[in-house]
């Protein structure tokens, strides 16, 4: 077990966040309705649970508040490579647009994952041209090949494009 | 001993035996991969084992578990890096030995190792879980809600980093596991007017956004990290009677320390293998040679962590506590094939919980022959390129967690899941004692309201049950613990500067 304070902002904003779910989860469950043929009832776990978290959570907020001023922040770590978080950032948010765009049915399966693949893999291998072809080539195997395998064995309807292939 | 039979009998057909061939290969290259691993590939198959028949879903996830943990070492000997926390240990002399010339043999010693490990503790899984599973037949409500208590208070306490956030962590678990139907009363709680909470949250998207897209965020920030390349030769790699005779002791030692630890809730096999470890340097005549490329140091770590996933299915087989969190998606994996995890399992679904063990068995056979045939191509898989493997796996996140229902509610919840997971890791919050809370929580919650039913009420009554109150004196004890560790720890060290100063 360590409980030395590694990282005082995280916990703050960490502790604050948990607190406030922790009241959320309470009030809501102050609207339930009390027992009345057992003991219990379905609001005391949930009550008593975000009780106990937002105690702890304080408890993390009192002594990340006060090993702030201590804090010194570590030697950043010397790697090999670049360190790429808006990398990642574009991939999540690529990812949400590939499900919002099949969820709202603008694109089906196929179509949405190739468009994916080869925008997300362009992303990653920042551009390189020379690599495109591989890049489709790859996105059409997996989605095709995705596409086969849920839908011909394993009997799941995959969205598919109404607009451009109409309703099956 | 006759079902026992059975089920190897059973496991000897072609079906099972590619399916549990195919879960070795495929935890094998997985844990071989930095940055993914086996609670991902097990979380992501969980999904298509909807299709299966209830007994080959469990070999094939058994078969991952085992390649997984197994293949770790690989990446752990040749690159440095452990492939799964488990193999933290491995680095330490794995890699020393290989970059001294040996890379064949390091791979050898800890493939070997790893089967012996697996090897001893199926012994301990095969005699303890029937005897085990009988006396957990006679526990109540209260013995089974203040077991899940202390399995959840160890696992927070005793796992690696803060005892406080181990237990936030939990408790968020625990939480987000309400939503959507009352157990006992059927009253719908904490779904905020959201009619596709009504059935609760569901176990995979949770699963696979906590672990799969939490650990794809993060490798999608070093994604221009390429391992350096290291020439493997097979020279080496088998072991001769001279070997297990040198290290046969610490191999036995090492694999019942593994066991043990395995067994307690929450201490993972990263924790055996240091346990184990650390016991070995601390018998050796040689205690200075660890860390430098040193045999018995790669054999205790391996024997140990493939020991502790033999130790960690008996909890889970005869009580239905996870060990750890694969073994918590293991009991997911029971669950979504409508059977009851627990001592129960033995009596209702006695090809399922002898299928645990057989397959276990037969799985570190497969592992040890397909490691040490094709380690050297095994090993090539560590340079796939990250770009293509991290939007394939994304691709097969998404459309896994899907195929769960048919509805993209489910990808929306794992992809939320998924950010949490990230952020809870970012600040050091622990994810097992999350996931294990999320998995026991409806459990805890039936127990402690039919207990309390019976009781009409009356907490106390707890205490008059002797194997009860010995669950809560563990939970306690397990609490102060680590308070009291760290007080002595800080007492020693002010000690020492005193005598400094001094």
């Amino acid at each position: 077990m360590q409980s030395g304070v590694t990282n005082p902002k995280a916990d703050i904003v960490l502790s604050v966040v948990i607190i406030i779910f922790a009241a959320v989860i309470y009030v809501a469950a102050m609207d339930l309705p009390p027992a009345y043929w057992e003991p219990l009832g379905s609001a005391a776990l949930p009550q008593g649970l975000s009780v106990i978290m937002a105690l702890l959570s304080l408890y993390l907020l009192v002594r990340a508040v006060k090993a702030l001023p201590f804090h010194v922040p570590p030697e950043p770590v010397k790697d090999d490579f670049e360190r790429r978080p808006k990398a990642a950032i574009g991939m999540f948010l690529l990812t949400v647009t590939y499900v919002a765009v099949m969820d709202f049915g603008v694109l089906g399966f196929v179509e949405a994952t190739v468009a994916f693949l080869v925008a997300l893999v362009v992303l990653f291998t920042r551009g390189d041209k020379k690599q495109l072809p591989w890049i489709v080539g790859f996105a059409l195997v997996i989605a095709l090949g995705n596409f086969l395998i849920f839908t011909q064995f394993l009997y799941v309807d995959l969205p598919i494009t109404e607009w451009l292939w109409g309703s099956v | 001993m006759a079902e026992m039979f059975a089920s190897f009998d059973a496991l000897f057909a072609f079906q099972p035996l590619l399916l549990l061939t195919l879960g070795v290969s495929l935890g094998i290259v997985v844990g071989a991969i930095p940055g993914l691993t086996a609670t991902m590939l097990i979380a992501l198959t969980l999904p298509l084992t909807f299709y299966m028949h209830s007994v080959d879903a469990i070999t094939l996830l058994v078969g991952m578990y085992v390649g997984g943990i197994s293949g770790g070492l690989i990446t752990a000997t040749l690159l440095r890096m452990p492939g799964t926390p488990a193999s933290i240990m491995t680095t330490f002399d794995g890699f020393p030995l290989a970059r001294s010339g040996q890379p064949g043999r390091a791979l050898g010693l800890g493939i070997t190792a790893s089967f012996v490990g697996g090897l001893i503790s199926w012994c301990f899984l095969a005699g303890l879980s029937p005897p085990l599973a009988k006396l957990a037949l006679k526990f109540g409500p209260w013995e089974y809600f203040t077991m899940v208590l202390m399995a959840l208070v160890m696992l927070a306490s005793l796992a690696q980093g803060s005892m406080i956030k181990g237990l936030i962590a939990g408790c968020l678990g625990m939480i987000l596991a309400m939503p959507g139907m009352d157990p006992s009363l059927g009253q719908m709680r904490l779904t905020f007017g959201f009619h596709d909470l009504d059935a609760g949250l569901k176990l995979l998207p949770v699963l696979i956004g906590a672990f799969a897209i939490s650990q794809i965020i993060k490798d999608a920030v070093e994604i221009d990290w390429k391992p350096k390349m290291m020439a493997v030769q097979r020279k080496g790699i088998m072991l001769g009677v001279k070997d297990f005779k040198a290290h046969g002791i610490n191999m036995v030692r090492s694999s019942v320390i593994g066991t043990w630890i395995g067994l307690l809730p929450g201490i993972g096999a990263n924790i055996a293998a240091m346990l184990a470890y650390s016991t070995t340097k601390n018998l050796s005549k040689e205690p200075e040679k660890f860390g430098t490329g040193h045999e018995p140091g790669i054999i205790s770590a391996e024997t140990a962590n493939n020991s502790s996933i033999g130790g960690a299915m008996i909890p889970l087989i005869t009580m239905g506590i996870p060990g750890s969190v694969v073994d918590a998606i293991l009991l997911g994996a029971l669950i979504i094939h409508n059977m009851q995890p627990g001592p129960l399992l033995f009596t209702t679904n006695p090809e399922v919980a002898y299928g645990f063990i057989s397959s276990y068995l037969i799985a570190n056979i497969i592992m040890v022959v397909l490691m040490l045939g094709a380690v050297v191509q095994i090993a090539k898989v560590m340079y796939i390129p990250k770009s293509y493997l991290l939007a394939g796996v994304l691709v097969f996140c998404v459309i896994g967690t899907y195929a769960l229902g048919n509805r993209f509610f489910d990808v929306w919840v794992m992809l939320v899941f998924g950010l949490i997971g990230f952020g809870l890791e970012y600040c050091k919050v622990p994810l097992g004692p999350f996931v294990i809370g999320f998995v026991l929580s409806p459990i805890a919650e039936e127990q402690l309201r039919s207990a309390l039913m019976m009781s009409e009420g009356n907490m106390f009554d707890l205490f008059t049950r002797p194997v009860a109150t010995v669950f809560v004196v563990v939970s306690v004890l397990s609490l102060l613990w680590p308070v009291y560790q760290e007080r002595m720890i800080r007492r020693q060290r002010e000690a020492a500067a005193a005598k400094n100063k001094a």
